[in-house]
């Protein structure tokens, strides 16, 4: 019996030319548009390549010098460890030949530019080297290197890509609020018609969302697919495990939608879009969508706002991939957005079973 | 005869409006019942708190003897409604739309098919169940609307206005098909504001007005009620006081009237009015025009009760 609803919840989607050009054309549209705007980006893109730093020692310590030595070294180094004076590094610096410089004093401080990508590699280096420092052992300094160690593309400009399947995975919010109009008596006459079917809304709202999942997570993969293979965006060495996030993604992008769906105000679609396409746009923009080092921004600011923010954790998950190469960070962000989902699916449930309408 | 549907004292408020005002309706098994009334007089709320989509704010509701609730599923699934609006998917075709609304009520596959082709029969769109709704006309929308609320063979079904902005073709075939439908065993609850519709297929109708059921009965019980039980009406011109004195006159005289040069006289009870009319007007100077005689509608009830027409109001 699900199989019914669902095919025909399928059938409906497909057949919606609203719900494939939000989901699907927008999306590859806009990321051609940004490749044509910043084609450059895979010029200058450089895989792995070692981030350049200038250490400054006004105090001797040994155990840092030797974490340094280790992850600038090897088949995959860390950072590019350049010799020159400070004078000599500020200007580096400044010029943007190197990416920060380490001051190794009483505490060890790393001064950067701005706020680009590379810098927070070496940011989170320093991190960790200072959380260990005082139980760290050689498998520790090998480990710290291996979680930093890059395999993915570090160019800040791919934040804009990784933005872009964030917003396709939130659009399909604007298709959960639709099948939810149909769903309730008070928004439409398919709602009232299947309100007084002997069906109960669980199985109706469950096959609702499994098709509109597996509808944006197919258009998802056409789009990164789109721009991977046709674009020839450089996603990184680790792109099948960048399916499970544009998977939760979707179903976070599509939960948020049955969720504003369901809310009891705005009480109109025409309302209850609005607000949708409002909040997806602003949670793109959150995610750098518009500008870069947003999400850097209010990380540093209002972290909760990140964890949070479907776009923001997708983003986040994809660089985490590009970045780490250890899962934690990747799977904390699918943790996230995995409970998230669960919140809103329960939410939107609990508001609308069993409902009578005060007017319709 | 079992009760099929009872509404006891059933209040329903929009905000200060009183939709519903100490509501109450009893329908049995096998009836066509109408619910008459003007827009806005209470006759799809009464549909929807049955159905258990609105909330209401006292009385009780019991469908086939038991109470109704969003989640009694033993009791929709022997329901069918064919909403005010046509309620269907416009990216579905005619098939798919029964198929799948059949679907919510009917779990065997073969025996699913089986009721949509008969639902296709039924309302004669066998030749476009490939259409997509846009394709189709107004009276053929309206057919695909039936289908899918009566696919899955239901005991009872609700026809909210059904024949609203259809043709008179497609008007008469809703109507017959309603009427077949009650034949094959189905009870029907039928609302409308057009008396010709209700008085045509209903066995039993309430009248009703601002939430309130004014009279309730069959059609002869309900023209019984009232005092007219025959009109005449005379086209002339320029009828004089003098003409309209004498008539008032006449035995078991009601009313007459005369309003842009048409005489209306109506009598309670009595035989042979029409000759006693006509003895009035023989010397009448001029010509007459059209004369006939009418047995009283349910718009006189409802213009007898309320003091409004009830077209006035639709």
């Amino acid at each position: 019996m699900f199989t019914h609803y669902l095919r025909y919840n399928l059938l409906t989607m497909l057949r919606k030319k609203e719900v494939i050009f939000w989901t699907l054309i927008f999306p590859i549209a806009l990321s051609t548009f940004m490749f044509a705007a910043f084609g450059h980006v895979n010029e200058t893109t450089e895989m792995a390549k070692p981030v350049p730093v200038v250490v400054i020692n006004e105090q001797e310590d040994p155990a840092f010098t030797q974490v340094l030595e280790m992850v600038s070294t090897g088949k995959k180094p860390l950072l590019d460890i350049k010799d020159m004076s400070e004078s000599k590094a500020k200007k580096a610096l400044k010029d943007g030949d190197i990416v920060g410089i380490y001051y190794v004093r009483d505490t060890i401080t790393l001064t950067v530019k701005g706020n680009e990508l590379k810098e927070t590699v070496l940011s989170s280096f320093l991190d960790q080297y200072l959380q260990r420092r005082e139980t760290m052992t050689m498998n520790d300094v090998n480990a710290c290197r291996e979680r930093i160690t890059s395999h993915g593309n570090q160019d800040n400009l791919i934040s804009y890509f990784y933005a872009i399947l964030a917003m396709g995975c939130l659009f399909a919010s604007f298709n959960g609020v639709d099948r939810l109009q149909g769903l309730q008596a008070n928004l439409s006459t398919l709602g009232a018609r299947r309100g007084v079917a002997p069906t109960p809304k669980s199985i109706i709202i469950f096959s609702e969302f499994l098709a509109g999942l597996l509808l944006q997570f197919t258009v998802s993969i056409i789009g990164f697919l789109y721009m991977w293979k046709v674009l020839g965006i450089q996603f990184g060495d680790r792109t099948l495990e960048m399916i499970p996030i544009l998977f939760l993604g979707c179903a976070c992008g599509l939960s948020l939608g049955i969720f504003i769906g369901a809310l009891k105000i705005p009480r109109t679609f025409g309302g209850k879009m609005g607000l949708t396409v409002s909040l997806s746009m602003l949670l793109s923009v959150a995610d750098d969508l518009c500008a870069p080092n947003v999400r850097i921004m209010i990380e540093h600011h209002l972290p909760i706002i990140n964890r949070l923010n479907p776009a923001a954790l997708i983003s986040d998950a994809f660089y985490a991939l590009g970045i780490y190469e250890t899962n934690t960070r990747y799977l904390t962000n699918l943790c996230y957005l995995g409970g998230i989902t669960l919140f809103l699916c329960v939410a939107s449930y609990l508001m609308i079973r069993r409902n009578r309408y005060a007017s319709l | 005869m079992s009760h099929v549907i009872e509404i006891n004292n059933l209040v329903k408020r929009y905000k200060e409006l009183v939709a519903l005002d100490h509501f109450n309706l009893t329908i049995e098994e096998g009836e066509i019942f109408g619910l008459l009334g003007p827009n806005g007089s209470g006759k799809t709320t009464t549909i929807n708190c049955i159905l258990s989509l609105l909330s209401y704010d006292k009385g009780s509701i019991k469908v086939f003897g038991k109470e109704m609730k969003p989640n009694s599923y033993n009791l929709k699934k022997d329901i069918g409604v064919v909403m005010q609006n046509v309620a269907v998917f416009d990216e579905l075709t005619v098939y798919e739309n029964i198929d799948y609304f059949c679907g919510l009520y009917i779990k065997d596959k073969k025996l699913r098919k089986q009721y949509v082709e008969e639902a296709i029969d039924f309302v004669e769109l066998s030749d476009f169940r490939k259409f997509k709704p846009k394709k189709l006309s107004g009276g053929l929308l309206r057919r695909l609307n039936i289908a899918c609320g009566i696919a899955h063979k239901p005991k009872l079904i609700f026809f909210d206005e059904p024949t609203v902005a259809v043709d008179p073709q497609s008007r008469n075939k809703i109507l017959e098909g309603i009427q077949e439908l009650n034949r094959n065993g189905a009870t029907i609850v039928y609302t409308s504001h057009y008396m010709e519709e209700v008085e045509q297929i209903c066995s039993r109708i309430v009248i009703m007005d601002k939430g309130k059921s004014l009279a309730m009965g069959s059609k002869e019980e309900l023209k019984g009620m009232i005092n007219c039980t025959e009109k005449i009406s005379v086209e002339v011109l320029n009828l004089s006081e003098d003409y309209i004195t004498r008539l008032q006159q006449l035995p078991d005289i009601y009313q007459v009237t005369y309003q842009d040069n048409l005489l209306k006289v109506s009598f309670r009870g009595g035989r042979h009015n029409m000759i006693h009319v006509m003895d009035v007007l023989s010397d009448y100077p001029g010509n007459l025009g059209k004369i006939y005689s009418e047995l009283p509608t349910l718009n006189d009830v409802f213009l007898e009760i309320t003091g409004t027409e009830l077209r006035d109001h639709a």
